[in-house]
């Protein structure tokens, strides 16, 4: 039996999903798009059921990637039934989308979720009143406590029925579905979304745009801002009816604080600040303990094996690749993102991208664009995927440029690994300094460059909460897993290309071959070339190829100060690793990717040279 | 008893007589419906039984007051018969009128006055709206603390958004921020909904008083 689970965005869909679920949970993407659905099984009285978590939408008639999904899902055949999550404290807007879910006629199941909260707010809602009206079983719950969970399973597999409500719409509307119902014998549904010009069936689209020309018209509104406001206003209907007692909302003095024209963008910073600081020591001292103890327990008995050459270079390629991904997905990302999932769950992210969306328009994109250039300092992968986030085909690319350049945390270990400590902490913090510098002007100049549409931003702030920590954890591992999933192959993969390139030699070959350009360009010996390659594979492995190749730790004895300088530099700046190109290649296409390498490559070097003639 | 063959020649000499002002014959009426002239005779002189006019000399029709009313009556239908096809339903000029001819027989006069009035009301609608409109402010012009009405959301294609999260015509919202470039928070429903400069800026809103 398939469930799904559908809701507004921050109705504690995903904390009533990981409750009824709990762990052995399957992240899916849906064929074709990056959004994620979310799967578990559970057992209840021997029967198995299916329950996915949908990804949180405020219509079911909008042209996003997640609108569409729900859409497809709901439509589905296999689909036996839904619960529908409201959110107690904002009823009217909640029942907008229920109101869209009951026009499916699928068996349904309405939760009230937060009802603790309702309670405090002294919002009293007359459940079996709402449920006469929706024509379904209404259940209270308050998920941050775990109550009444327990009761939505047994209610959608033995209780659910179809809601037989009806929105009243306009009568040109109304008139409208009708002649769409008689000449094509579709459903209202379908009739509904035809005039909002979401059909395929050409015949149905013309006769649909038509009337929808027609009675735009007439209304001067379009036919989707008329049925909005038909749903609204059934909603509001529906809402003053079961809702005893109302209070308006005050915002509270935090939110005030923290939005503030003055205060809110020094919050912003120094919250950001902290994180990357904590994330930094947090991940470098997790990292040299994971590190390290690979190392000793797995790598070196597996050397002292005294396997043949060629199977002990293959074995120590992919031993090397599940060392990076470790070294760096749990301690830097695991811990990054459990920060930013805090971030999430307060409900703060949202105040920080309209906080940020002066600064960000500059850039070419809106306050929603600031989510992925702070995932992107935790690693650029998780960030790439973060694109999702944006409307629009324009921003997605130059966000994918800028995200590509944002040093993570892998970068950040070369500059503090190798500049802060033998060059100086100043020369480390000008590095910084450059890459962002370097990133503002990309964003400037590809925001006027750049062709597409511009969309404005239009986003929810989601209340502050405080966040509950087995959410948070939650949340963390499925991102990390996702990551595991994505980078960890592509690691191991390009981890024994390289090994069997050193194998046959290519590597003195090619640091021969490029000493004389790197040596006059940028001033470097022909081995940092070939470390700066192994810098696709895993940004610090360029580092630690470096260290191999030069036969010493303490780098200041054979590499001037300068050259590490621009060493670090070029490697910061240059191609971004093969784990981001490969989700680049999924979210933006494999062209931007290829222009993302190319311009990073050009950029790495010019800035390197520049920096060569310059100061060396 | 009137035909639909009968209720074409009342149409036909009503308009001859209203429209032209000339004076109605068998001929002109046979011209008009692109009929045999014998079979309009034939037809008027079933017409004249009924009481709804008489053949004169010189084949003249004249009309009695109830062919009048009668032919007026086909005509009214037919116009708001025609004007429903193309103006509502979308169909060509020439076509909606051929299909009016036909229709214009079967359809009961409360039917023709109620299609009459729904192709009138909402076009009053829409201008009593327009002449509504006085000094036109945008919700980036308003100070924080404001509470308004939405008039017009300009921005088409791709803002639905605004309209699922509420932000209508005829909704009540409030400015609770607004940034330094005119980025602005508004509560509507209960839920603080931030939007760039440029949709705020093409949210015509009015102040509550």
């Amino acid at each position: 039996m398939k469930i799904g689970l559908i809701g507004n965005p921050n109705v504690g869909k995903s904390l009533i999903f990981h409750q009824l679920t709990g762990i052995g949970v399957e992240v899916s993407n849906y064929p074709g798009t990056t959004v994620d659905l979310f799967s578990g099984t559970l057992c209840y009285r021997k029967e198995r059921i299916d329950l996915v978590d949908l990804p949180g939408i405020y219509s079911l008639e909008g042209k996003s990637p997640e609108e569409e999904i729900v859409r497809n899902f709901i439509t589905g055949e296999e689909v036996e039934g839904l619960v529908a999550v409201l959110d107690a404290t904002h009823l009217e807007r909640n029942l907008y989308l229920l109101l869209q879910v009951a026009e499916y006629k699928k068996p349904l199941v309405v939760v009230l979720n937060m009802m603790d909260e309702a309670e405090k707010r002294g919002i009293e809602i007359d459940r079996e009143k709402l449920s006469s009206i929706i024509g379904t079983e209404v259940i209270p719950v308050t998920a941050t406590q775990g109550k009444n969970v327990g009761e939505i399973i047994p209610a959608i597999l033995f209780r659910s029925r179809t809601p037989d409500i009806t929105i009243p719409y306009d009568l040109h509307i109304e008139a409208a579905i009708r002649t769409l119902v008689s000449v094509h014998g579709i459903s209202r549904v379908v009739a509904l979304q035809a005039l909002q010009g979401m059909v395929d069936d050409p015949g149905i689209a013309e006769s649909a745009g038509t009337l929808a020309r027609e009675i735009e018209e007439v209304h001067r509104m379009s036919v989707q801002q008329i049925i909005a406001g038909n749903r609204h206003r059934c909603a509001r209907v529906i809402a003053e009816k079961v809702i005893r007692k109302r209070e308006e909302v005050t915002a509270g003095s935090l939110d005030t604080l923290l939005t503030s024209r003055v205060w809110g963008p020094v919050i912003l910073c120094a919250v950001l600040a902290a994180i990357l600081l904590s994330v930094f020591s947090i991940g470098s001292y997790l990292e040299a303990f994971l590190v390290g103890s690979f190392e000793s327990l797995i790598v070196q008995p597996f050397l002292s094996l005294g396997l043949e050459p060629l199977p002990e270079q293959i074995g120590l390629a992919i031993l090397l690749a599940l060392q990076a991904g470790l070294g760096i997905a749990f301690p830097f990302i695991f811990t990054f993102y459990i920060f930013i999932s805090i971030l999430e769950d307060s409900g703060y992210l949202t105040r920080a991208a309209f906080l940020a969306d002066s600064t960000m328009h500059r850039l070419g994109m809106h306050g929603q664009g600031i989510i992925p250039l702070i995932l992107g300092f935790g690693c650029n992968v998780p960030a790439i995927m973060g694109l999702r986030l944006l409307r629009t085909r324009r921003e997605r690319v130059i966000a994918s440029f800028l995200v590509s350049m944002i040093p993570c945390s892998a970068r950040t270990v070369i500059i503090a690994g190798i500049v802060a400590v033998f060059v100086g902490f100043g020369a480390a913090l000008s590095i910084y300094v450059i890459t962002f510098g370097l990133i503002i002007l990309t964003g400037i100049v590809l925001s006027r460059i750049t062709p597409g549409e511009r969309y404005g931003m239009i986003l929810e702030l989601s209340p502050l909460r405080v966040p509950e920590p087995g959410n948070v954890l939650a949340k963390s591992w499925y991102r990390i897993r996702e990551f595991l999933v994505i980078a960890m192959p592509l690691l191991v993969a390009a981890s024994i290309v390289l090994g069997l390139l050193q194998y046959i030699g290519f590597f003195s070959l090619f640091a021969e071959l490029v000493a004389p350009f790197s040596e006059t360009i940028l001033g470097l010996p022909g081995y940092a070339a070939s470390a700066l390659l192994f810098g696709i594979l895993r940004k610090e492995m360029a580092l630690e190829t470096l260290v191999i190749l030069s036969g010493t730790a303490d780098l200041a004895s054979v590499l001037t100060a300068g050259q590490i300088y621009v060493f670090a530099v070029v490697s910061v700046l240059f191609i971004p690793c093969i784990s981001t190109m490969a989700v680049l290649a999924r979210v933006v296409g494999a062209r931007i990717t290829f222009f993302v390498s190319l311009y990073t490559l050009i950029l790495g070097v010019c800035i390197g040279a520049l920096i060569n003639i310059l100061v060396v | 008893m009137k035909t639909s063959a009968g209720e074409d020649i009342l149409e036909a000499a009503c308009l001859l007589l209203e429209k032209e002002k000339s004076i109605p014959t068998v001929r002109k009426v046979a011209g008009r419906l692109s009929e045999d002239e014998d079979r309009v005779r034939k037809e008027a002189l079933e017409l004249e039984k009924g009481g709804f006019l008489r053949l004169e000399e010189g084949d003249i029709i004249e009309l009695s007051e109830k062919g009048r009313e009668a032919g007026l009556r086909t005509i009214q239908k037919h116009t708001v018969l025609e004007r429903f096809l193309s103006e509502i339903l979308g169909m060509e000029r020439a076509a909606a009128s051929e299909e009016a001819c036909i229709l214009e027989h079967d359809i009961s006069d409360e039917t023709a006055d109620r299609l009459e009035g729904f192709i009138a009301v909402p076009r009053g609608r829409g201008r009593r709206l327009q002449r509504g409109r006085r000094r036109l402010l945008t919700l980036a012009d308003v100070p924080e603390g404001t509470d308004l009405r939405v008039v017009t959301v300009r921005c088409r294609g791709g803002y639905e958004r605004l309209a699922d999260l509420g932000i209508l015509p005829g909704e009540t919202i409030r400015v609770v921020h607004i940034l330094n470039h005119k980025a602005v928070v508004v509560r509507v429903k209960g839920c603080d909904v931030a939007l760039s400069p440029e949709i705020a800026s093409s949210i015509l809103v009015e102040r509550l008083q």
